[in-house]
């Protein structure tokens, strides 16, 4: 088993969990660290991760009484936050005028996140997602696929384009 | 064909990724979320959504078909000609069978026993994991709809060693249930109206809209030429085809034109068996195709008391995610679409046992007919 780069923040893992708590302000705050990042990579703009991640974290505060099992929360925010940010994803012009003023705004004051944004930077929105899934919240295949809602085998295609894809750029910009 | 090679590490796809694993949101992110959350009001409950049932296929013709690269070696000339006899006469069969209306049976019920083979070779060694799961689909316009899939069944054979490299992929094969998924398949924006209804027409046009990318669901990679590599891509066609054979809305003249392509050229001009990268070989399906489905007529409308069911896409919107885990059963007694009769559960038996029986009893606490 690999170990992540990061500790991988559960509900009943190592890490303070304030997912376990039913208290609004500690679900909401916990998804919205889960939602943003996820829509972060998978958007690739902050003000629209902004966006997205907030809506989640509302819905998750709203629909609490519904989660019977604190330590399935994370993998509720995943797929409500995964779902959430390929439709965004779709809304094409909307995205573009954001992709614009968040390039503006990169700019001005860039970060260590902007690199890995840049490199997923054209990728399709599925295959983003599955790399955000795996490389930052660390799921398995199958927890995947239940997000994207695509079988497990269809994860493991757009996790290998979207490697190939990732590391032909990398290759790049090491040249 | 060499040893699987042990998979690549990640390590530098991490590196990557760690800024954004740990990126955190401003605290006037969260001020604005507290602020918005106190401000927000309960959840509204969801309409009730009317549903309508699926009425069922009547003509079932059972053909194995083997369209795809296997484990087998390569097949010369246009395919195995029983299957290629069978697939003609169902053809003719088709062309002759009415469509419902859209308002009469907005799903294609299917039933399908999906049968996969992987294997791989080293030195002349061998190793297969042949994988089968019956599953069940309800598909309406654009891939909406629900499946669902009981356990599958595996078993191994050949070098012991080699199977190793199978080792986890059978766990992907357990019961599921929830909406189609077809996801961002090479189909998924095609509206099937627009399709020709003649074998060299209909082939043609699927493969190069699928070669363009003509239908994905992402506007901007439409007209960009991509897909699998090589001999890879007839395989997929062919697959892509007996998907929409299956369970997309055809006309009884493409559907006849699309069994005669299977019949006849199922995977198109270019090599017919590519092995895939680390020497896997593709799926061979076999799917049990329900031609030309003579629909009763509308069944009882019915609507679901927890709302929202029926049409996938609406829960999605409503639930943003769907049922949160740990809350299956509760307001949902049953997410498929209804079938016939007033409960889901018998209406379920009912497809199962037989299309045409009678509709079951009523079940108060899951449905309210006519309401």
């Amino acid at each position: 088993l690999r170990s992540p780069a990061v500790p991988v923040l559960t509900a009943t893992g190592t890490v303070p969990a304030p997912a376990a708590s039913r208290d609004p302000g500690d679900l909401a705050g916990r998804a919205l660290v889960v939602a943003r990042r996820t829509a972060l990579g998978v958007l690739g703009d902050r003000e629209l991760a902004a966006d997205v991640a907030q809506e989640v974290a509302l819905q998750v505060v709203r629909r609490r009484a519904s989660l019977r099992d604190p330590a399935a929360l994370d993998a509720w925010v995943h797929r409500i936050a995964v779902r959430a940010a390929l439709r965004e994803a779709a809304r094409g012009r909307r995205r573009r005028e954001a992709e614009q003023a968040g390039a503006a705004a990169r700019d001005v004051a860039p970060e260590p996140v902007d690199r890995t944004l840049a490199v997923l930077d054209g990728l399709p929105p599925r295959q983003r997602a599955a790399l955000t899934l795996r490389y930052v919240h660390d799921l398995p295949d199958a927890e995947i696929a239940r997000a994207l809602r695509c079988r497990p085998a269809t994860v493991r295609s757009l996790l290998s384009r979207g490697r190939d894809a990732v590391r032909a750029r990398l290759d790049e910009d090491a040249r | 064909m060499t040893r699987l090679a042990p998979p690549a590490p990640d390590d530098d796809l991490r590196e990557l990724f760690a800024p954004l694993a740990a990126d955190e949101p401003p605290p006037s992110e969260l001020a604005r979320l507290r602020s918005r959350s106190a401000a927000r009001p309960g959840r509204r409950r969801l309409p009730r959504r009317t549903l309508a049932a699926v009425a069922a296929a009547t003509a079932a013709v059972a053909v194995g078909l083997a369209l795809l690269p296997g484990a087998s070696p390569p097949v010369p000339g246009p395919g195995p000609e029983p299957a290629a006899g069978v697939l003609r006469a169902a053809a003719a069969v088709a062309a002759d069978q009415p469509v419902p209306r859209v308002a009469d049976a907005p799903y294609r019920y299917t039933r399908t026993r999906d049968r996969l083979t992987y294997e791989v070779r080293d030195s002349g060694a061998v190793a297969r994991l042949t994988l089968e799961q019956p599953g069940e689909r309800w598909v309406g316009v654009k891939w909406s709809g629900r499946e669902a899939y009981g356990q599958g069944q595996s078993s191994t054979s050949g070098d012991r060693g080699l199977a190793r490299a199978f080792a986890g992929l059978e766990q992907s094969f357990g019961p599921r249930e929830g909406p189609v998924a077809y996801g961002d398949g090479p189909l998924a924006e095609l509206d099937p109206t627009t399709l020709p209804a003649t074998r060299d027409a209909i082939a043609a046009t699927l493969r190069e809209g699928m070669r363009t990318n003509r239908w994905s669901p992402y506007p901007e990679s439409r007209g960009q030429v991509t897909g699998p590599p090589g001999g890879e891509y007839g395989s997929y066609a062919a697959y892509s085809f007996v998907n929409l054979l299956v369970h997309a809305r055809l006309s009884p003249p493409q559907r006849a034109a699309l069994l005669d392509v299977l019949a006849s050229d199922p995977c198109g001009p270019g090599p017919r068996h590519g092995p895939r990268r680390r020497g896997a070989r593709g799926p061979r399906r076999r799917a049990r195709v329900h031609l030309g489905p003579v629909h009763r007529p509308a069944p009882p409308v019915a609507r679901l008391r927890s709302g929202h069911v029926g049409d996938p896409r609406v829960e999605d919107d409503a639930a943003a995610g769907g049922q949160p885990p740990g809350a299956e059963g509760r307001e949902r007694p049953s997410a498929r679409p209804r079938t016939d009769g007033p409960s889901a559960d018998g209406a379920r038996r009912g497809l199962r046992d037989d299309a045409r029986r009678a509709p079951v009893g009523p079940d108060a606490g899951t449905f309210r007919p006519g309401r």
